[in-house]
């Protein structure tokens, strides 16, 4: 196995930021990554995060799924567990964009793997992260945890990838690595 | 450098305490832990291991973990500032288990070299023995403190109990 960093991506005061020419001629992509956006007012504002969406190739109709479990809260204030589904979706979309309602130096961390990005078959991903935030976010604290799997319906291969915030700008500090992983 | 690189890897001959990967190099962009482990922890649930980052043993940490266990589902956690250490991994194989049976955790910790942002990592584990206990986690864990990490510890199971001999880990370096 070969692992080729192609790649880094650094967002700030932009709402969405991008891989592109991703080249075919590895098997499987990873990435590597954090995440923070400075929303603070609206309907987001009773949690400290974002939900951050993900498409393949720029396209936007309504081709993708995502399915996580997810963990959240503490043990002293009261916690949640459940199973997040959505089919027919425009984007894969994660909660793991910590927002203003959280402390600006909590960043989550976002692993992606790619299989067979370059087949002529749907494509799927795993995604998981995670992220905790003090007290200081209107949501209390809420740390939160999700595993879980995405795809996109569509046999094309995947040459570009683009990280959105659903409201408002990732700030200085989140970042995306990308790599190319070799079987053989 | 390689765009990925076992920074350090090991395997116990004997019983330890504390597992201390120092010195830790500031060259690349992340870092990945993992271990296959037994602990002695007596307990009829699987035993853990938590980490502590440049010796800081303030109550600088926090995590949450969603987990399956033995069928049944559940979330647990302390928020940040509230613990000394991350949370814990609860997979590793007990003692009383069939001894070829290990547990195993992978940690990711994103920018490990940041001296801007808190530490943020991300966890999962799975054990299963020969009597139907089966756990799979999954968890968050953090350390608030904006320093590099340069040494982390993966501390006993609890006090007075070792990672056992012949539990195995490596240590990787992405670029």
């Amino acid at each position: 196995m070969t692992i080729t960093k192609l790649a880094t991506l650094t967002a700030s005061g932009v709402s969405s930021a991008s891989f592109s020419g991703i080249s075919g001629s590895y098997d499987d992509l990873k990435i590597l990554g954090s995440a923070h956006t400075d929303y603070s007012t609206g309907a987001a504002n009773t949690t400290p995060y974002q939900v951050m969406t993900i498409r393949f190739n720029s396209d936007s109709s309504s081709v993708y799924f995502v399915s996580y479990g997810y963990a959240t809260g503490t043990t002293a204030t009261g916690v949640t567990d459940g199973w997040t589904s959505y089919t027919y979706s425009q984007e894969i979309s994660v909660p793991l964009a910590p927002n203003a309602y959280s402390s600006q130096d909590d960043f989550s961390a976002i692993e992606m793997y790619i299989p067979a990005y370059s087949g002529s078959r749907q494509k799927k991903c795993r995604v998981q992260g995670s992220f905790m935030t003090p007290y200081a976010s209107a949501g209390g604290p809420n740390p939160l945890s999700i595993m879980g799997n995405g795809g996109w319906d569509n046999t094309s291969a995947i040459t570009s990838i683009t990280f959105a915030a659903n409201y408002g700008d990732f700030v200085a500090g989140t970042s995306f690595t990308l790599y190319g992983i070799s079987n053989s | 450098m390689a765009d990925f690189e076992i920074i350090a890897e090991g395997t116990l001959s004997s019983g330890a305490s504390t597992i201390s990967l120092t010195s830790i190099p500031q060259t690349y962009t992340h870092l990945e832990f993992q271990i296959s482990a037994r602990g002695s922890y007596a307990s009829a649930y699987p035993s853990s291991t938590n980490m502590r980052f440049n010796s800081d043993s303030g109550t600088n940490y926090g995590g949450a973990d969603g987990y399956v266990s033995s069928g049944t589902p559940g979330v647990e956690g302390y928020s940040l500032n509230a613990l000394t250490q991350t949370y814990y991994t609860n997979v590793l194989a007990l003692d009383s288990w069939a001894t070829n049976i290990q547990g195993v955790t992978s940690w990711i910790i994103p920018n490990y070299t940041s001296t801007s942002f808190a530490k943020q990592l991300f966890k999962t584990g799975t054990v299963a023995d020969t009597n139907s206990i089966y756990t799979l986690r999954f968890g968050s864990g953090a350390w608030d403190n904006t320093a590099a990490i340069t040494q982390i510890d993966l501390l006993e199971p609890s006090a007075g109990t070792e990672i056992m001999a012949q539990s195995s880990y490596w240590l990787a370096g992405w670029a």
